[in-house]
């Protein structure tokens, strides 16, 4: 992120819908984030490393929420390199409506697409260590492999 | 379904706030997930029903992201249409619609305005 002034319009614009988009996709990478933002909120994000643009959009709430607007403030931390071996939850594909019906049937048993890598991961971990070949899982079901979406 | 929709004002300096130009993205949540978003580009209007026209449109309605562009009576226009690269993810889709307004939103917007002429 940027530390210098904010001078021109293109700039500011620029920085501030980088810093829009990581917030997104934060929300995508954690969907909770919702249940505290109220619905029809205008999103202000104040970013650690870009503290112009932090103050810009910290005056620019101020006077929002003066004029009645509901606000939201979420600050941005400063960016830090994944952790080893952690997904990103955010790099799943769309759902397709057959992909959302499947996921509905199987009822409150949210499975993240990092938490289905996650345990892709560990079961071929496992085969690994029992001297097996490393296969799909759904290979060795095959009514999985029909429900495999 | 839990459905809620945000704002982003596009020049955190514009003297209109969050009654300026602005980006409206409505996400959609099932079961713990974002299923599918819209983003959406507006523009301040004083014909307006509600102060705001939709310029330009991304979602993921159809499992697919797309891009519509639309007219003053929120309809798509004619060759309006764009399909982005199918098996894109969210985040990808998200951020290529972020970054496709804040390149072109003038640009949408000088098209939109003309066509209500």
């Amino acid at each position: 992120m940027s530390t210098r002034p904010i001078g021109d319009a293109d700039e500011r614009i620029s920085r501030n819908l980088a810093a829009a988009n990581e917030f997104l996709g934060s929300i995508i990478a954690h969907p909770e984030m919702m249940d505290t933002i109220p619905d029809g909120a205008t999103i202000y994000v104040l970013p650690e490393d870009d503290p112009d643009l932090a103050e810009t959009n910290a005056r620019a709430a101020e006077r929002a929420r003066r004029n009645g607007a509901t606000v939201h403030v979420h600050h941005l931390p400063s960016r830090r390199t994944p952790s080893d071996g952690e997904p990103d939850p955010g790099t799943g594909p769309i759902p397709s409506p057959a992909g959302r019906d499947v996921l509905s049937r199987r009822g409150s048993g949210r499975m993240l697409v990092a938490s289905y890598q996650k345990v892709k991961t560990v079961r071929a971990l496992r085969r690994t260590q029992q001297g097996r070949s490393v296969r799909a899982p759904w290979r060795d079901n095959p009514r999985a492999k029909a429900a495999n979406v | 379904m839990i459905s809620k929709d945000y704002f982003i004002p596009i020049d955190p300096d514009d003297p209109a706030d969050e009654a300026g130009e602005r980006i409206r993205v409505r996400l959609n949540q099932e079961h713990g997930l974002i299923m599918d978003f819209t983003a959406q580009y507006e523009t301040p209007h004083p014909d307006a029903p509600h102060g705001h026209f939709p310029v330009i449109r991304f979602d993921t309605a159809h499992g697919r992201p797309h891009r519509d562009e639309l007219d003053a009576r929120g309809q798509t226009i004619e060759g309006g249409k764009q399909w982005f690269a199918p098996h894109v993810t969210f985040n990808q889709a998200l951020n290529d619609a972020i970054d496709d307004i804040e390149r072109n939103w003038r640009r949408y917007r000088e098209r939109f305005l003309r066509r209500m002429q």
